[in-house]
């Protein structure tokens, strides 16, 4: 398989998000990636986003989001940098996912389903710009 | 995402089609809130043709089922592909939720 990487620069508006997906499936399809992997990416990937998107800023201004792609050594992996407040999604506690229907939590399915689904996760502070970094094993 | 609703054997039967992302859960809570406040209480969700489901999609499901729950209604799921339900699964939406195989079962079921 032949290594790729790709950087994908974007603004903190949630309809970003299908571009980033778009690129995902045209990497899958180009390496022929399986739809587990392809869908376990494309949900990590909305999901860090949009917490990102939705809780990273103080302010209304525009703020850049860069995505990277990586597909190498057997691992598909993104690294999601932001300038936002400083947020470790990993550290957020799991949700109780036995809790009867009328108390279920609504916030912390994400980044629940992203840790459980990757095979690796990992977060640094580096320049005050979060560093969430992603990864799935391809074979 | 595709979302059309009929009516079988008296059950409200909606099927997805596509992606039920971020985008699409307004677009399914919009057409879900409405029947329900109808007084729809047998709800049956068919995922045959849906490929992905994510946080912003199943808050949209918790939702929709705590409004049935005063009136004891229900909604059931049906045509599930193996990695929703994995996500059904991890977020222990399986033991809310009932799950059917195809929709005649769901149909079916009391």
């Amino acid at each position: 398989m032949m290594d790729q990487k790709i950087t994908i620069p974007l603004t903190n508006q949630i309809s970003e998000i299908e571009r980033v997906s778009d690129i995902v499936n045209q990497i899958g399809g180009q390496h022929d990636l399986s739809g587990e992997v392809l869908f376990a990416m494309n949900l990590a990937l909305e999901e860090i986003l949009i917490n990102v998107i939705k809780h990273g800023y103080k302010d209304d201004n525009e703020h850049e989001i860069i995505v990277r792609l990586s597909l190498e050594n057997g691992e598909l992996t993104a690294e999601v940098e932001d300038d936002g407040i400083a947020f470790n999604p990993l550290d957020a506690p799991t949700p109780d996912i036995n809790a009867p229907l009328e108390e279920r939590p609504i916030g912390g399915l994400g980044i629940h389903l992203t840790r459980t689904m990757m095979d690796r996760t990992e977060y640094r502070r580096e320049d005050n710009r979060n560093i969430l970094t992603v990864s799935k094993k391809t074979v | 995402m595709e979302i059309k609703e009929e009516k079988l054997a008296g059950k409200s039967v909606i099927h997805l089609a596509g992606n039920l992302d971020i985008n699409a859960a307004k677009a399914l809570e919009d057409k879900l809130v409405p029947l329900i406040e109808s007084g729809e209480k047998n709800i049956i969700i068919d995922f045959d043709q849906l490929n992905y489901i994510s946080s912003s999609g199943l808050r949209v499901l918790v939702f929709a089922a705590n409004k049935l729950l005063p009136d004891k209604g229900k909604m059931d799921f049906c045509g599930m592909k193996d990695h929703i339900k994995q996500v059904f699964e991890i977020t222990g939406f399986l033991t809310i939720f009932r799950i059917f195989p195809n929709l005649a079962e769901a149909i079916s079921a009391k």
